[in-house]
């Protein structure tokens, strides 16, 4: 299945495609995300990180179509 | 007509005399509201040649066109005037309340002309619109002036009032127009044209409703959006003392990254826009010194001390703009400053914290509080002040000026005590102030052609707190923006932020691992970039919109679902797009006609890196403005070398019924 990810500039970007979709296996829960980009676990709770506009936990179920955002700053103001 | 009110007020200040007039549909339909109907406006009305500091030049106070229709994040007011400080269109944008107010007064805009004999203040309730003797209010600052007025005029419903101050008052020429105690809009002189016309105030006191087309679908869309940005919150353990650290992360990669705006609007809800000034001294986008230094001048030592959470420990209060679901704004407690000359403050905005600290060296936050309140107070615009005094200080430095010139004030980076005079004496127009008063150009004119390569400014304006040299696509809005120098319009990374390319078909998508810099050349992409940016930037402007919403991605704030639940009209993304191109198109006829070359408006060579940075983020970046204008020029259907709009993208347009023989066809 695929889910669209707005990643952290830190993360290993190249699990992903070009529109930032990251494909994985069906039933594949959050944390498996946070591994695919080489994301620390214990940097898990300094980090936001929203499934489909919902705070959830790490362990929470993915489906096709789950859009997973990770906090970027803006500019401006 | 649905979302729109379809006339506006005319006040003959000279003659005291109103008139209403009406606004045919299509004009809303070809301009929108906002900055598109104050440019109609502008064009129409507004004799060719004016004086900006005369009676003739019109001032405009214009709504959005989905302010007061239940939409979110759609309260901001725009003045609209020719500007004294550009000589071309002039545009200022505020939030707080009084977008609503003009609209409940019945009308879309409020304009003036002529010249008043003495001081006055508009006042309009359901009754209609009065001019009311404002002699015992000349000379007192905004804050002074909104209590005055309240103690004069009595009301059931609170009353909306914008005001200028002292700097208004003298005509300084980076004076701006304040609301809600001390927001404002502060941008292109417009406070200087307030004062020119002895007009004090405008307080409105209306009551009408704004009918829409399509309530429930505006309703609809509005929850939406607020389910997503209610649930868009920082862990409650997150610190300011991470964000230099993402900052330093934002610029680790020349790789762009797909952005989900919506996340940053969780940043926004707990700092305000104070969290990009820690930010962005490691990521370069916060200017030092002048515009020529970098964090080796302003190092953590130094910069820590504008942390946002050291901020948020005066606020008492956050506050939203009318419409707005995020919240951005908050009242600071600032009895401890200063020995309790002001009781408390707006919180200071990045801008102002950028302007008054790394662009000065100046690391006490508390003078920062003092001068934010003595800005807002005075009516005087905090960007283009920390331009010109950050100029004034490099002149310094190189020994231009003397102690005598400057009145005995030791002008030395960071010189807190000296800063905080100068700003009060660019208000009262006194002393060395006096000669900085009216922004960095009229400045460096003053002290000598020696001075202008020191000058930052586009045009005669001075530029907001981000830097073209991390942002190049922001660089070419500072230049080619009719009203330029502002941070506002557009930028690579607004670009990437508001996902047009998912509603609109010709903007270019932002792909994982894009060479970002690529944006450094002018290329196709960049053309198109910062077309869209500009023409979304109109519309956005002429709909009353929030640049924040902006910034959360029109994926998720659905500014063209809203338009058309408002308005019935039913168009297109694309078609939405060809209106903010043709009010930006005007605006840039407007300025033409009034004789200006656009490419004048180029910005300082200095933030296009000539010559390049030797030091921080920012080290070696560069790029070619010249060329940037010109293929931002060639998209939008403007002469690629002179930047006038051709013929052919103004029949395109459909601006037959216009003069279009008072532009020179380039």
């Amino acid at each position: 299945m695929k889910v669209q990810v707005y990643p952290p500039p830190f993360a290993n970007l190249t699990a992903l495609d070009e529109n930032g979709g990251l494909d994985l296996e069906p039933g594949a829960r959050l944390f498996s995300v946070y591994r695919r980009l080489k994301i620390p676990l214990v940097l898990q709770p300094l980090i936001v990180c929203n499934v489909n506009y919902q705070r959830v936990k790490l362990n929470t179920q993915l489906k096709e179509g789950d859009v997973i955002s990770f906090i970027l700053p803006l500019t401006g103001g | 007509m649905k979302g729109y009110c379809g006339k506006i007020l005319m006040v003959d200040l000279t003659s005291s005399a109103f008139d209403e007039i009406a606004i045919p549909d299509d004009i809303y339909e070809h301009f929108l509201s906002g900055v598109g109907l104050g440019a109609y406006i502008l064009y129409k009305y507004l004799p060719k040649g004016t004086d900006p500091l005369s009676p003739d030049n019109v001032l405009g106070f214009v709504s959005g066109l989905l302010t007061g229709t239940g939409s979110f994040m759609t309260g901001r007011w725009l003045a609209v005037c020719k500007s004294p400080l550009t000589g071309g269109f002039g545009d200022a944008n505020c939030g707080g309340t009084f977008s609503p107010a003009i609209k409940q007064c019945g009308y879309d805009a409020i304009f003036f002309k002529g010249k008043a004999a003495k001081p006055v203040f508009l006042f309009i309730d359901n009754k209609g619109p009065r001019l009311i003797d404002a002699l015992s209010l000349w000379g007192q600052d905004t804050v002074e002036t909104e209590a005055s007025i309240r103690s004069i005029v009595t009301s059931k419903k609170r009353l909306a009032i914008a005001t200028i101050g002292p700097a208004g008052e003298h005509q300084s020429l980076i004076a701006g127009i304040s609301n809600d105690g001390g927001r404002m809009a502060a941008r292109s002189g417009v406070g200087a044209v307030m004062g020119s016309k002895n007009l004090k105030a405008v307080v409105l006191g209306g009551s009408k409703l704004i009918r829409t087309q399509d309530p429930d679908e505006i309703k609809e869309i509005s929850q939406a959006y607020a389910k997503k940005v209610k649930s868009s919150n920082l862990p409650a353990i997150t610190t300011g003392a991470i964000l230099p650290i993402l900052g330093k992360s934002m610029v680790a990669t020349d790789k762009a990254i797909p952005i989900d705006g919506m996340m940053s609007t969780a940043i926004m809800k707990k700092w305000g826009t104070g969290f990009g000034n820690t930010m962005g001294m490691t990521m370069g986008d916060a200017p030092v010194k002048n515009w020529k230094g970098s964090i080796a001048d302003f190092p953590y030592r130094k910069y820590h001390h504008m942390n946002p959470d050291l901020i948020q420990k005066h606020e008492t209060q956050k506050y939203h703009c009318y419409s707005c679901i995020i919240g951005c704004g908050g009242v600071c407690d600032i009895k401890g400053v200063s020995k309790g000359r002001f009781s408390h403050t707006h919180k200071p905005e990045y801008e102002t914290v950028a302007a008054f600290g790394s662009l000065l060296l100046n690391k006490d936050r508390d003078a920062i509080f003092l001068i934010n309140e003595l800005l807002n107070r005075g009516g005087m615009d905090s960007i283009s002040a920390g331009n010109t005094i950050a100029f004034a200080m490099e002149c310094y430095e190189k020994g231009w000026l003397s102690d005598e010139a400057t009145g005995g004030l030791d002008l030395s980076w960071g010189n807190t005590a000296a800063i905080v005079t100068l700003v009060e004496q660019m208000i009262a127009a006194e002393g060395f102030g006096a000669v900085l008063q009216n922004g960095v150009k009229k400045a460096s004119e003053i002290l000598g052609l020696a001075s202008a390569p020191l000058a930052m400014h586009a045009g005669g304006q001075e530029p907001g707190m981000h830097d073209p040299r991390l942002d190049p696509i922001l660089g070419i809005h500072f230049s080619c923006d009719p009203t330029p120098g502002r941070h506002t319009i557009g930028a690579g990374s607004y670009y990437n932020y508001m996902r047009l390319w998912e509603s609109v078909s010709w903007a270019p998508k932002v792909k994982l691992g894009e060479d970002k810099t690529e944006e450094y050349e002018a290329n196709s992409n960049v053309g198109l970039k910062s077309m869209a940016n500009a023409c979304i930037k109109q519309v956005l402007d002429g709909s009353g919109g929030c640049f924040f919403a902006m910034l959360s991605g029109f994926n998720h704030f659905k500014l063209f679902d809203y338009l058309n639940a408002a308005t019935g009209w039913n168009k297109t993304p694309n078609e939405y797009m060809t209106i903010g191109l043709r009010m930006q198109t005007l605006r840039q006829c407007f300025n033409v006609r009034e004789g200006i070359n656009p490419r004048d408006f180029k910005i300082n060579k200095r933030l296009s890196g000539q010559p390049p940075l030797t030091e921080g983020p920012l080290k070696g970046k560069s790029f070619k403005m010249d060329e940037m204008m010109g293929i931002h020029y060639q998209f939008m259907g403007w002469d690629q070398k002179t930047g006038i709009p051709t013929r052919a993208a103004l029949e395109n347009l459909g601006f037959c019924d216009l003069e279009m023989e008072d532009i020179s066809h380039g």
